[in-house]
């Protein structure tokens, strides 16, 4: 449907002479094209999407050369998310001060979130940047339970507990928790939901989702979720589990090629941090 | 005449390894410097005579206010780094990768420098245990080379020879992804039936034994592979004009390996067909050849 949508604009558009070759006559040309993804999680990952729009394996690069020296092609490259672009019409029409008078001094604009979970009306939307997690949630109909822990930022994201439901969602508010705004994803848990396995879908999902371009990520991921797997049977020793996550957490983020790998330990590691999984039976 | 261009010396850039101040030309890679001043830094995908693939991890090194650690092999050193090369962070990654490796993949046939530094980080082969790993048959389909997958580190040094950086066929790359990623011909066909040209330079390039020639691998299955028994003789390929530098390495007055110098200037270590495989002539003891 997105896609549709697009098309028939790009090609209004263009029956306008509002892209193309020389512009309503004018010496400027500029065009859009549309390329689809096959849903490669990988592909969040800038320098691995201009791999596969190149034709190759969405394989992450080493950056240095950061996008905007080498990207697409080997052309300098500007990456903007749908969401960036989605903004600009309101800036061009109302202007960047009526725009930056919406959110926090430091978060301008409105922003979209992704309710999703143990909530009655799971859906994107839209609110100034500073409203609180709560009042995310209650906009998505509220919680269905007791809510249990928040998932932020999505796979790669933070858990956060009931009592930090205050919490604004701004960049800076997050930052100074440590946590991050990540895809926009509020992904709400109520008492009813194991956590552990969730904690472990998640790790699965990486395991499933590394290209296996660089060790860190490729064996790390999946000894991720073999350790979670045993940390939940009970039947491990959870000292040794809980050092060999931490071990993996260590190497993931720091000898990783990418952000998938370098996030692939970040829901874990605040699961345990909060106690929602791995503490004593 | 053949004129030789001449660009004049890169300007010097300065910066600190391990606390000592040290300059370079620009455009020089970390790993670079560290040879140059006998600076020890593990490498496993990393070849001087292919571009850095920056997927083994071993080489990461820690700057100062980068988020993450750097690949030494690929990251030029730029002006006023603060460059560490062996801080607890770098010695745990460095361990961890070697850790991660043994959980994965058969390490019987690494490099003796690969071993000596998984000694000195103290890598304990059975930290992650080998709960999931991919199992794979040895794949011999010639009488040329093998290919035993289990060993395989996924370095990309093979994909890179056969590919852009030397021998441009292309009849190997990266296929699945995860743990279960692995090297293959177009569709898993057998070596053969595949764009495969033999000229054995993915053999030449694998650091861990997964690739190996014929003639080396049904020694090593017969127990009879002596490497400290084996001489190395030098000569020129007599195939072509090109003057290819060959190795010959001889066991029991028998070529059971042909190989070429990485720093010789005709062949940066690769060959052909001819050169590689084409030396039976040599010892045939039939008398039809007068």
């Amino acid at each position: 449907m997105a896609l549709r949508a697009i098309n028939e604009a790009i090609g209004a558009m263009r029956h306008a002479d509002l892209l193309g070759e020389s512009i309503a006559g004018s010496r400027y040309s500029f065009d859009i094209e549309t390329r689809r993804g096959a849903g490669a999680y990988i592909c969040g990952e800038e320098t691995a999407l201009f791999n596969s729009i190149e034709g190759y394996r969405p394989e992450p690069r080493q950056k240095p050369p950061f996008p905007t020296d080498a990207g697409l092609f080997g052309r300098p490259t500007l990456v903007n998310n749908v969401e960036t672009l989605a903004n600009i019409p309101s800036i061009v029409l109302g202007g960047g001060d009526a725009f930056a008078a919406v959110g926090t001094e430091d978060s301008t604009g409105p922003k979209l979130f992704c309710v999703s979970g143990n909530v009655s009306l799971p859906g994107v939307i839209e609110v100034p940047f500073g409203a609180t997690v709560r009042e995310v949630i209650d906009l998505a109909g509220g919680p269905t339970g007791d809510i249990a822990a928040v998932l932020i930022g999505g796979a790669a994201g933070a858990f956060i507990l009931p009592e930090d439901l205050d919490l604004p969602l701004t960049f800076e508010a997050t930052r100074e928790r440590g946590i991050g705004l990540g895809s926009g994803v509020v992904l709400v848990f109520d008492s009813t939901v194991n956590l552990a396995s969730i904690v472990e879908r998640i790790a699965e999902f990486f395991a499933d989702e590394s290209c296996g371009l660089c060790i860190p990520c490729r064996a790390g991921t999946v000894r991720q979720r073999e350790s979670l797997g045993r940390l939940g049977s009970g039947q491990a020793d959870r000292t040794h589990e809980l050092e060999i996550l931490d071990q993996l957490d260590h190497v993931l983020r720091d000898g990783s090629v990418c952000g998938l790998g370098q996030a692939a330990s970040v829901a874990v590691q605040s699961a345990i941090a909060l106690g929602l999984i791995g503490g004593e039976r | 005449m053949i004129e030789t261009r001449i660009d004049a010396p890169a300007p010097l850039v300065s910066f600190t390894i391990d606390g000592i101040e040290r300059t370079a030309p620009r455009g020089s890679t970390i790993l670079d410097v560290c040879n140059e001043v006998g600076t020890e830094v593990p490498t496993l995908c990393y070849l001087e005579t292919l571009e850095p693939f920056n997927s083994c991890r071993a080489c990461v090194v820690e700057i100062e206010g980068s988020r993450t650690l750097v690949p030494a092999c690929s990251r030029e050193v730029t002006e006023g780094l603060d460059i560490q090369t062996e801080s607890d962070r770098v010695v745990a990654t460095r361990k961890s990768v070697f850790e991660l490796l043994a959980s994965s993949v058969d390490l019987s046939l690494v490099e003796d420098a690969t071993r000596s530094f998984m000694d000195r980080y103290e890598v304990d082969l059975d930290r992650f245990g080998t709960a999931d790993r991919p199992r794979r048959e040895v794949k011999i389909e010639d009488d040329l080379y093998i290919r035993d997958y289990d060993k395989c580190i996924m370095c990309f040094r093979c994909v890179a020879a056969c590919g852009p950086d030397a021998q441009n066929t292309f009849a190997i790359d990266v296929a699945g992804r995860g743990l279960e990623a692995t090297i293959a011909t177009e569709f898993d066909i057998t070596l053969p039936d595949s764009a495969c040209v033999y000229c054995g330079n993915c053999v030449g390039v694998c650091p861990t034994g997964a690739l190996m020639f014929k003639t080396e691998f049904d020694l090593r299955s017969s127990d009879n592979w002596r490497e400290e028994d084996q001489e190395v003789s030098t000569t020129i390929c007599s195939f072509c004009g090109v003057g290819c530098s060959l190795e010959l390495h001889v066991q029991d007055n028998r070529i059971v390996k042909v190989t070429s110098p990485l720093d010789h200037d005709v062949t940066s270590g690769h060959l052909c067909i001819k050169g590689r495989f084409g030396w039976g002539y040599v010892q045939s003891e039939s008398d039809d050849h007068g």
